[in-house]
């Protein structure tokens, strides 16, 4: 198969992950804090507090999607980074690369309706300002 | 029965779903400085790139193999020249690319934010 071929191949019909995630259940992953970033744990246990909820009926996730909306009903953007799961290749979902949940400059911002596909088992958000919190669906992948 | 993920789909959807698994290299700059980013040790090329933030320039250099042009008004690319291409958020551009020239718009306050999605 020539270079092209396997290229073209991988990425024929892009939008066929929406038929994957209309076949798993979802993590409704949802903030309204604007001062630090929200961490939510996959495969993991602990005490849930205002920067830390930990999901421990979920392995992993597959892909996750933006989904806000603010005090007006408008969709709206979301503050986002995620952790790959050890062995995934390449960096995290994270501007810098590496996962800093608790970091701000590591945040990507997105716009409603973005499609982040992977294989994360943290994701950390943010509000984007006062009323305009953030929300996001994860799609669980089982390990 | 528990969801078994991308691994239970066969066919042109499992190769359409392989995108999950691929892996990438996010790209990031600060100004309207060009900055380069080749391909890392192990990857042959990149065969997306996702724009992640608004307003960014890039370049990109195509695979010898892929044929045809470079992503670049001229259509040849030179990490040293102001001619780029001008994208937005959400963007996606497929091709086979090994190397890209990333620069913000000349307002130093956003960032350029991009994706490179690896192939093989």
């Amino acid at each position: 198969m020539s270079l092209q071929e396997k290229g073209f191949y991988a990425y024929a019909y892009p939008e066929v992950t929406n038929i994957l995630m209309g076949q798993v259940p979802f993590d409704f992953l949802y903030t309204a804090n604007t001062t630090a970033n929200v961490e939510y744990h996959a495969g993991a246990s602990g005490t849930n507090d205002s920067n830390n909820i930990y999901l421990p009926n979920t392995d992993a996730w597959c892909a996750f999607k933006v989904i806000s909306w603010n005090s007006a009903s408008q969709l709206i953007g979301g503050i986002c980074q995620a952790r790959c799961l050890e062995g995934f290749p390449g960096d995290d979902f994270s501007r810098s690369g590496t996962y800093a949940g608790s970091t701000a400059a590591s945040n990507i911002s997105l716009v409603a309706g973005d499609v982040i596909t992977g294989v994360f088992d943290k994701i950390s958000i943010r509000g984007t300002a006062a009323l305009q919190p953030t929300a996001v669906l994860a799609y669980r992948i089982s390990l | 029965m528990k969801h078994k993920g991308l691994r239970q789909y066969t066919g042109d959807e499992a190769s359409n779903l392989s995108m999950n698994m691929l892996g990438w290299d996010i790209c990031n700059v600060d100004d309207d400085v060009a900055v380069r980013f080749t391909a890392p040790s192990g990857v042959e090329y990149w065969c997306a790139i996702k724009i992640l933030s608004d307003n960014v320039e890039l370049q990109a250099k195509s695979h010898p193999d892929f044929g045809g042009n470079d992503l670049n008004p001229t259509g040849e690319y030179d990490h040293g020249q102001d001619e780029r291409i001008r994208c937005t958020h959400g963007d996606v551009i497929y091709g086979c690319f090994t190397e890209v020239s990333l620069a913000g718009i000349s307002d130093a306050a956003n960032d350029a934010t991009i994706q490179l999605i690896r192939g093989k």
